[in-house]
């Protein structure tokens, strides 16, 4: 970025500011870049105001328009089996078919020009990017390069860089985190998910963006805290400690309300906390701290209410009390837990 | 690190444990641009574009379970285009015209005037129209820094122009659009 930024005592011409707002506008510009430009917008009202058409112009060409692309993906869907079935069998049947193996070769030769490619970048100081993997029941806790705490709830995923740019620090979730994110206001923290992004400057929360549940939500405790859905991003939410904001994936509805912090935070002590939920709602998270699925023989059932209360007991002791207060039965068979009403 | 980047970095880590849906993800999102840049390497029709595209993310599926990720996948996809278009040329043994298509353009005054704007507000274009409205390669140029994601370095990197010249086709490109915007909006 060093040969985009902006030198100081340099006058700015026409092109110069409108690259600096759009790129302002992607979050790409840095503390002194920022300063520059709000310098400039408020040197006039016309100024302003060019800042603000470029701004609404921008935004609205945020997405392509929808090509479409599923022919073409069929189509090559059609020749990777073709291609995956026709190897198999020559490997079988024609061993010594010498113009498939020259093609085996140039493939081999065209894979690995990829990864002499990536290899190289890794020197040029790209940072490497680890993923953190919990299993069910499983939380493992990590403090990244910036002292960013982490503790990654059951069946997520966290991908993270080793090193940040010196503009931002960016991360992507699946499945739910607890963050305590080290104070940096030149250096945004960003955790993305599949449905939102959530912006901060140092502050503690929780993000719930499991993938088998209907809401996403996000949770702040300290600090303050700005999200963005995915699917309108120039829709921002600012929160504030206490409260909770969560996007509903069936309708793309988002709702703010206040918290409740053991019933965010119990996946931490291993605690099930049930208030009045849909079983259908409680069952991510039962699937997700027993490595089981459910399944429910109908509507009503998914539907039932409950009401309780588990810390670390034995995945048959919470079964039957949520039947018992249901009125239903559970079958267990392998992984899979079939309940049906009584 | 950006966030498309690590956007891209979850997707292909599910893409080593063969989740095909993620393939298909990567696929969408990068398709069009990449047949876009294809196109206008080639100067042919487009299926040779798209041909080739497929071939670039065929690899990739062939190589997703040795793939170590280091790198941005999108310029990564872009140079792995480029390198298939080059080899397309030295196969056919003319000269490669990469140097001579991509050296520094002249922008002439390929560019639209208002009394064109007009026109184009009385066809109702959408902002995605508009851009199509850009010369080619001002419209290429936006669209891999807009909808790809590609830094000015990386597009200088891809087509093998300077810096300078990106800045000036983004400028151009930004320019036209928010003199368009503000039109359409001013007309509604």
């Amino acid at each position: 970025m060093h040969a985009s930024s902006l030198q100081t005592h340099h006058i700015l011409d026409e092109r110069d500011i409108y690259l600096l707002i759009t790129r302002y506008l992607q979050n790409q510009t840095n503390t002194e870049e920022n300063e520059i430009l709000a310098d400039w917008i408020t040197a006039s009202q016309e100024n302003e105001q060019t800042f603000e058409e470029i701004k609404l112009a921008w935004q609205a060409t945020a997405l392509p328009k929808a090509v479409e692309t599923g022919g073409a993906l069929s189509r090559l869907k059609v020749r990777i089996s073709e291609e995956t079935k026709e190897q198999a069998h020559i490997k079988k049947l024609n061993p010594l078919n010498w113009g498939m193996v020259a093609a085996s070769i140039a493939m081999i030769s065209l894979i690995s020009i990829g990864l002499l490619y990536l290899f190289y970048k890794q020197d040029s100081s790209q940072p490497v990017i680890h993923v953190l993997v919990t299993r069910a029941g499983e939380v493992k806790n990590i403090t990244l390069v910036d002292g960013t705490k982490i503790s990654l709830g059951p069946k997520s995923s966290l991908t993270y860089p080793d090193t940040f740019s010196s503009t931002e620090r960016g991360i992507h979730l699946v499945g739910q985190a607890y963050f305590e994110v080290s104070k940096n206001p030149h250096k945004p923290f960003t955790v993305s998910t599949a449905e939102l992004r959530v912006k901060v400057l140092g502050t503690h929360f929780n993000v719930d963006a499991t993938r088998n549940q209907v809401l996403t939500t996000v949770s702040l405790f300290e600090g303050k805290v700005e999200v963005n859905p995915t699917h309108d991003s120039e829709d921002t939410y600012t929160l504030r400690p206490g409260q909770e904001l969560s996007l509903d994936r069936n309708n793309l509805r988002v709702f703010q309300r206040s918290l409740d912090s053991l019933n965010v935070l119990g996946w931490m002590t291993k605690t099930l906390i049930f208030r009045n939920d849909k079983l259908s709602e409680a069952a991510s998270k039962i699937e997700n701290m027993y490595g089981v699925k459910l399944i429910f023989s109908d509507q009503d059932t998914a539907d039932t209410r409950i009401y309780a209360q588990f810390n670390g007991d034995a995945l048959d002791d919470v079964l039957t009390i949520i039947c018992a207060s249901g009125n239903l039965r559970y079958r267990k068979q392998g992984n899979k837990i079939y309940i049906n009403e009584r | 690190m950006n966030i498309n980047q690590t956007e891209d970095f979850a997707l292909l880590m599910r893409l080593r444990n063969d989740e095909e849906k993620s393939f298909d993800q990567l696929f969408k999102k990068y398709y069009p641009g990449l047949v876009r840049f294809g196109k206008s390497l080639l100067r042919s029709s487009d299926g040779d574009a798209e041909d080739l595209v497929q071939d670039v993310f065929f690899k990739l599926w062939e190589a997703r379970k040795g793939l170590s990720i280091h790198s941005a996948l999108n310029s990564f996809l872009y140079i792995s285009v480029r390198n298939r278009v080059n080899d397309h040329f030295r196969k056919l043994k003319n000269q490669p015209t990469l140097g001579i298509d991509f050296t520094e353009e002249k922008f002439a005054e390929e560019y639209l005037i208002p009394d064109q704007l007009l026109i184009y507000k009385e066809l109702q274009l959408d902002m995605d129209q508009m851009i199509s409205l850009l010369p080619e390669r001002t419209e290429l140029v936006f669209r891999m820094n807009r909808h790809d994601h590609l830094s000015y370095e990386e597009i200088a990197q891809i087509l093998a122009i300077s810096i300078n010249s990106v800045k000036t086709h983004m400028y151009r490109a930004i320019k036209f659009l928010k003199e368009n915007f503000r039109h359409y909006n001013s007309h509604q």
